[in-house]
């Protein structure tokens, strides 16, 4: 009988620590829910990361560590090196291939550029992203405020708003805005094909360019790819750079990568001059 | 009904038709047909609606000068300036709508304006000066003569507002060189009095329904006295513009001024702007018209089609030079190129929305009512020599 109590007991006990824990887990969730709902998601999903010393690999741990924090805490900075750029252009094509741009429609030029006079001359590629100004001309001048700096200081098209006046294009000074007018590759030929019709996924919605539907009509640009950020991936022309020339991460993390290039003097930003403080940096 | 109108409504209609052409193929293809780019991303047809929208302002000086301040010598002319202010508006607004990239979106620059961007700005100040258009039309036509003064000082408040905004609209870019200059509002604004008043003497001559009496003649003289004071203000402020900004050493600003005098476009600046817009009008109108209203007319004429030349060259001019050097290289595409030229369907859809707001204007002055098609009462002429030109209570 005793036993029986015992054991009785020891059940309500166990249930009763039970729905303690539950709850305490519950309210843990909220919680965590409440600090940073997309952290935890993205967290959730990525897969493990090989172990190695790699910049990328380091790159991506920093990524990951950032994305725990809530978005408003993390300060994305692309730094890019002068010195190591070949100019090879796989940046930007990573680019169109992952973005899925169309014709007339780019994020990432490399622009190349020759200087001096035989026999000493040599060649300066500079890719040219969006910059992510912490000041940007493009914001204000939109007349139905479809462009918008997100917390973490990416610069943001809402597609849905966009009514495609375009006077953001020229209110950048970086030339890095495009306009989407609707062209396919194979357009022209008896048909479009299939691969040209296959949605992006942008600011992690799915777009399928048809028709006039948008992204058709609309300013676009460089977003640092926040689809793969938030899903734990650097951007495509971080991954892509053969010659790591390409640096990504959060410089509110003291201990990132980006952090530790942007402290030396060794760095400009483009158009320094114009007060629209660049979030892309590049290494001389 | 007129004898030019005759020959020119059948005309018009036949632009109108092409037009229309045009506006199927830029609703059924898209953007795909039309020239323009990203790195040159408004062509014509934003060109021609500054010009249109700032002509509409400066017709409605005309409408306020003889409504608000009681400028008798203006009394027909007003009426034509009303009518001129409308159809020009209008065809301004269609064809920046025609530009947008999702034109059944224009509804959310009224529900989601952004209070920072001067283009919701405009598209407000517009509304709203449409409606007093409106209302001074249905203020004549019902002989509500209470109404006219009060809604023309609005719609002059309105029109300095946009005509100056307009400036704005482009001053504010700081990263073009060419644009970014506080002179923009008071240029824009002035050639847009010029504009107004310019086709506004046209007008007035080539469609004229009533006798050439001397209330006529009186109006003639004035509006070249005006044509003539606000060519000489544009001359000072292009000459202030040029001046300063061709002395200037930021390069994008001197390529700028390099490429509009011996650019691809020279003939647009040299034949257009300077000989069509200016010359020949200053030959036209420094003799005394007396006598000679084809003069009157035609300097307005020539003078319309000058600064209509001046708005495209300050578009096109001022987005050509690229923001690196090696931008336009850097990716190669028609879409991504610093050259322009217009394509047919932007061609048709301009020529035809200009077409039909001729031909709006021309059947208004036949079929309205309040359109003077009469000798004027003895007491209410003004002379030749403009005395008196004031008289309070506008009509």
């Amino acid at each position: 009988m005793k036993s029986r109590d015992t054991q009785k007991y020891t059940s309500a006990r166990r249930d009763f620590l039970k729905s303690i824990l539950a709850a305490t887990a519950i309210a843990g969730g909220l919680s965590a829910k409440a600090e940073g709902a997309e952290a935890k998601k993205a967290e959730k999903a990525l897969p493990e990361l090989p172990e190695g010393e790699s910049l990328l690999l380091r790159m991506q741990r920093e990524l990951r560590r950032a994305l725990k924090k809530p978005i408003e805490q993390r300060r994305w900075v692309m730094v890019i090196d002068l010195s190591k750029c070949i100019g090879c252009s796989a940046c930007t094509i990573a680019c169109v291939a992952e973005n899925k741009l169309p014709p007339g429609v780019v994020y990432r030029p490399v622009l190349d550029e020759e200087f001096g006079e035989y026999p000493n001359v040599t060649r300066r590629f500079t890719p040219r992203p969006c910059m992510q100004c912490d000041n940007p001309p493009c914001v204000p001048v939109c007349p139905v405020k479809a462009t918008y700096k997100r917390p973490d200081g990416i610069v943001e098209i809402d597609y849905n708003k966009c009514i495609g006046c375009r006077y953001c294009l020229p209110a950048c000074p970086y030339g890095a805005r495009t306009a989407d007018f609707g062209e396919f590759f194979t357009l022209g030929t008896p048909k479009v094909e299939a691969y040209e019709t296959q949605p992006n996924f942008e600011y992690g919605r799915e777009w399928n360019r048809a028709g006039n539907k948008s992204p058709v009509g609309n300013a676009r640009k460089c977003h640092f790819c926040i689809h793969r950020l938030e899903a734990g991936m650097l951007p495509a022309c971080v991954t892509t750079c053969v010659g790591y020339a390409t640096y990504f991460g959060d410089t509110n993390d003291p201990e990132s990568l980006v952090s530790e290039l942007i402290a030396k003097p060794n760095v400009m930003r483009l158009k320094e001059e114009l007060g629209t403080k660049p979030k892309v940096y590049y290494r001389v | 009904m007129l004898r030019t109108t005759k020959v020119l409504i059948p005309l018009l209609i036949a632009l109108v038709v092409l037009g229309a052409i045009g506006a199927w193929d830029r609703l059924a293809t898209g953007k795909l047909s039309l020239n323009f780019g990203s790195y040159i991303p408004w062509g014509i047809w934003v060109g021609l609606y500054i010009y249109l929208v700032g002509l509409s302002g400066g017709a409605f000086l005309i409408v306020f000068l003889h409504y608000a301040l009681g400028i008798r010598a203006l009394r027909r002319a007003s009426v034509y300036a009303l009518l001129v202010a409308l159809t020009t508006l209008g065809a301004g607004l269609v064809l920046v709508l025609a530009d947008l990239g999702h034109m059944d979106r224009f509804w959310r620059l009224y529900t989601f304006a952004n209070p920072r961007s001067i283009l919701a700005w405009m598209v407000w100040i517009y509304t709203l000066y449409a409606l007093v258009l409106l209302a001074m039309l249905y203020a004549l036509a019902k002989k509500k003569q209470r109404w006219l003064k009060p809604l023309s000082v609005v719609g002059l408040i309105l029109v300095i507002t946009f005509g100056g905004g307009e400036g704005a609209l482009f001053g504010v870019l700081g990263s073009k060189a060419a644009w970014s200059s506080g002179v923009q509002p008071i240029r824009f604004l002035f050639s847009a009095f010029l504009s107004g008043a310019g086709i506004v003497a046209f007008s007035t001559v080539a469609f004229r329904r009533w006798q050439a009496d001397q209330e006529h003649h009186g109006q003639v003289e004035f509006l070249r006295y005006l044509v003539l004071g606000f060519l000489a203000l544009n001359l000072y402020i292009e000459f202030a513009e040029f001046s300063v900004t061709s002395y200037s050493s930021t390069p994008a600003i001197v390529e700028t001024y390099n490429l509009m005098l011996f650019g691809s476009y020279w003939w647009l600046f040299w034949l257009g702007q300077i000989g069509i817009g200016l010359v020949l009008p200053i030959l036209l109108l420094v003799p005394p018209c007396d006598g000679k209203p084809a003069n009157l007319g035609t300097a307005g004429l020539f003078i319309a089609i000058g600064l209509a030349g001046t708005k495209q060259n300050f578009v096109y001019l001022g987005l050509a030079v690229p923001d690196f050097r090696a931008l336009p290289e850097a990716f190669v595409h028609a879409r991504l190129s610093v050259v322009y030229f217009p394509s047919l369907t932007e061609w048709l859809v301009a020529i035809g929305v200009v077409a039909a707001a001729a031909l709006v204007f021309l059947i208004a002055i036949e079929k309205l009512s309040f359109v003077d098609g009469r000798r004027a009462p003895p007491g209410e002429a003004s002379s030749a020599r403009l005395e008196p030109l004031r008289e309070g209570g506008g009509a």
